[in-house]
């Protein structure tokens, strides 16, 4: 049995609920993060065995930070969308929303400072 | 107004069925990734602070027990991946029957296994 093509569903943007457009972006996020892994992948394993020059030649490759920067949008916001149902799951508090925000807000800071230290990567002159 | 509705036993309750495992297994790694996200941004503040601190960081990665630990991760990360996939294939109504169930189970962990050795290889093989 195959369930309802999620095309009509795209084409309903406006009258999806908070859930329902929740459950999208998961699964857009997550079929991002296949692609974008690998740039995860790669700095790592740069990191453990590459020379400092070789790591920060990488990163300072305009192409490899935007899309380390790119993962790492999409890595938090499906985070975030993830550990907002396991707090909603497991914690009947009142306060369960403030919790979540407080999850979300630390993603979004790990985000904003993966972007300073990426800008300050690409414009400097480490290593030179 | 007192709005503590408490949780009622689950995960320590029940015998799980594999599927069911393997869909604790997939939240587990969820948070456990999550978790890791900080230290990552931690690895790429240490980019910004010179040689002498990636050195030092990577001398830190080469310890036996530090490998088991990001070999672990790596695993975390393909089977959550994976398991990810499946959900996708839920979503388009595929594989609900209760053979297919535990085939795809089985499928799934055999292909994280897989991904890993393979991400594995790669790194040691400069493939990527």
């Amino acid at each position: 049995m195959k369930a309802v093509a999620s095309r009509s569903l795209l084409t309903q943007w406006r009258v999806l609920s908070h859930s329902t457009q929740h459950w999208l972006w998961q699964r857009i996020t997550a079929v991002l993060l296949i692609p974008l892994s690998y740039w995860l992948i790669k700095l790592l394993a740069l990191v453990f065995s590459a020379p400092y020059s070789a790591t920060l030649a990488w990163l300072k490759a305009p192409v490899n930070s935007l899309l380390l920067a790119l993962w790492m949008l999409t890595v938090c916001y499906h985070a975030a969308l993830g550990m907002q149902v396991v707090f909603e799951d497991y914690m009947a508090l009142p306060g369960r929303r403030v919790m979540i925000w407080a999850v979300k807000g630390l993603l979004f800071l790990l985000l904003l400072t993966v972007s300073v230290l990426l800008w300050r990567i690409v414009g400097s002159s480490y290593g030179a | 107004m007192n709005v503590h509705r408490p949780l009622s036993p689950h995960l320590q309750v029940y015998r799980l069925p594999l599927t069911g495992l393997i869909s604790i297994t997939h939240r587990l790694t969820g948070i456990l990734l999550s978790v890791a996200l900080v230290l990552l941004v931690y690895v790429l503040w240490i980019i910004t602070q010179g040689q002498d601190a990636y050195v030092a960081l990577q001398t830190t990665l080469q310890l036996w027990w530090i490998k088991v630990v990001g070999i672990g991760m790596l695993y975390a990360l393909c089977l959550h991946l994976c398991h990810g996939i499946r959900h996708v294939l839920w979503d388009r109504g595929h594989s609900f029957a209760k053979q297919t169930l535990w085939r795809y189970a089985c499928y799934e962990l055999a292909a994280s296994v897989l991904l890993t050795g393979l991400t594995l290889m790669a790194l040691n093989q400069d493939w990527l």
